[in-house]
């Protein structure tokens, strides 16, 4: 069921702010600027994320993620991508900056049928490709649960390297950080 | 042949300004309702920090006022229109926030206010949220919007008389009781309709 909030404007304004995220495409996959429905896509990727961490506590903190994705955008000048296949929208390729990070992070959020394809590599090697030649992004990582060994093959897979003085400096137990790029980068 | 044009070169910087300038200002006498901005963040988080800040949603820490702030753009680029922060029109520095909301347990888009301590006193509240109503009318086809304020809220509730709302009603909103004040209809031009 959605909520009054989560129905298409009723106004005739036209969301256009967006329109200066690049639009890339690759083999399968499209990128483009989110939009209000794309909220249900969170939604479902949330509802098959359970059992983990990376689940929010309710539909506010959602929608509140879900902000946070176009924010970054408008504040930074970098920020996240609807991800589509042949089928429609299936998930979410970004690169985020969450309040207290150091420095912009790549991510990405699949829905369930989306997973196993190869698509977050797919799609993380065009954001990537967009954060060094179009965004001149001065440095990037992945941040990635020490139980997430979905993602820490894709960081593998796109020549990503763990960055254990980053990781120091994060101070968490639990979580990885996999450089891209950067000041520091790691040899 | 057309001469080789290098391609853009716009840094992350250029491009969120170019995004932020999409947001529409206006002008009052003393203000300036403008796009929320990076630059801002201190002086939100400060006032997050503060318990003066309970009537909407605080105390916060860090984390949570840059969540806040956020939220307001985010809904700007997904709706196309949202709340401006309010900034002296002389110094450029925030004061307070109004323009229209919609939000998880809203059930209509609202007219919202707040002002910092600092700025209250001066009717500059007034002179915001009057300016944010006749742009929603004139420019986003939202002539009736509501007000949600808390019942312990008597500055807000004199400023929605101030500006011609009546109470409709009460409810709740993100589990706290509150008031719905319902605003006046407004030509398109910001005018009372004569025979609404």
């Amino acid at each position: 069921m959605t909520s009054p909030h989560e129905r298409a404007p009723h106004t005739h304004a036209r969301p256009s702010i967006l329109e200066a995220v690049p639009a890339l495409k690759t083999a399968r996959l499209a990128l483009r600027p989110p939009i209000l429905r794309d909220f249900q896509v969170l939604l479902d990727i949330e509802d098959s994320l359970a059992d983990t961490d990376l689940r929010s506590d309710n539909r506010e903190e959602a929608w509140s993620n879900f902000m946070q994705m176009s924010a970054t955008w408008v504040l930074r000048g970098h920020g996240w991508w609807t991800v589509e296949d042949s089928a429609g929208a299936c998930g979410f390729v970004g690169l985020g900056f969450e309040p207290g990070d150091r420095e912009p992070e790549l991510g990405y959020l699949l829905t369930a049928p989306a997973r196993g394809k190869g698509y977050a590599t797919e799609a993380s090697l065009a954001a990537r490709g967009c954060a060094r030649d179009l965004l001149h992004l001065p440095s990037l990582v992945s941040y990635v649960s020490d139980r997430n060994t979905a993602s820490q093959n894709v960081a593998r897979k796109l020549g990503a390297k763990r960055d254990a003085e980053a990781e120091a400096a994060l101070g968490s137990d639990t979580t990885q950080v996999w450089r891209h790029w950067g000041p520091e980068a790691v040899r | 042949m057309a001469p080789y044009t290098p391609p853009e070169q716009t840094s992350p910087d250029e491009r969120a300004a170019r995004m932020r300038a999409m947001i529409p200002q206006i002008q009052t006498p003393r203000l300036t309702l403008r796009a929320p901005k990076l630059d801002d963040l201190p002086t939100l988080t400060a006032f997050y920090r503060t318990e003066r800040s309970h009537l909407v949603g605080g105390p916060l820490d860090a984390r949570a006022a840059s969540r806040v702030m956020a939220g307001t753009i985010g809904q700007w680029a997904l709706r196309g229109y949202g709340m401006w922060y309010i900034a002296g029109r002389a110094t450029d520095e925030v004061l307070g926030w109004t323009g229209i909301l919609f939000a998880p347990g809203w059930a209509e888009p609202e007219l919202g206010w707040t002002v910092f301590p600092e700025a209250e006193g001066k009717g500059l509240a007034f002179e915001a949220a009057l300016a944010a109503r006749d742009y929603a009318a004139a420019h986003l086809g939202i002539h009736r919007p509501i007000s949600y304020i808390e019942p312990v809220n008597t500055r807000s509730i004199a400023l929605a008389e101030r500006l011609g709302a009546v109470r409709e009603s009460t409810g709740a909103l993100l589990g706290k009781p509150c008031l719905i004040y319902r605003h006046p209809a407004l030509d398109d031009d910001g005018s009372v309709e004569a025979y609404a």
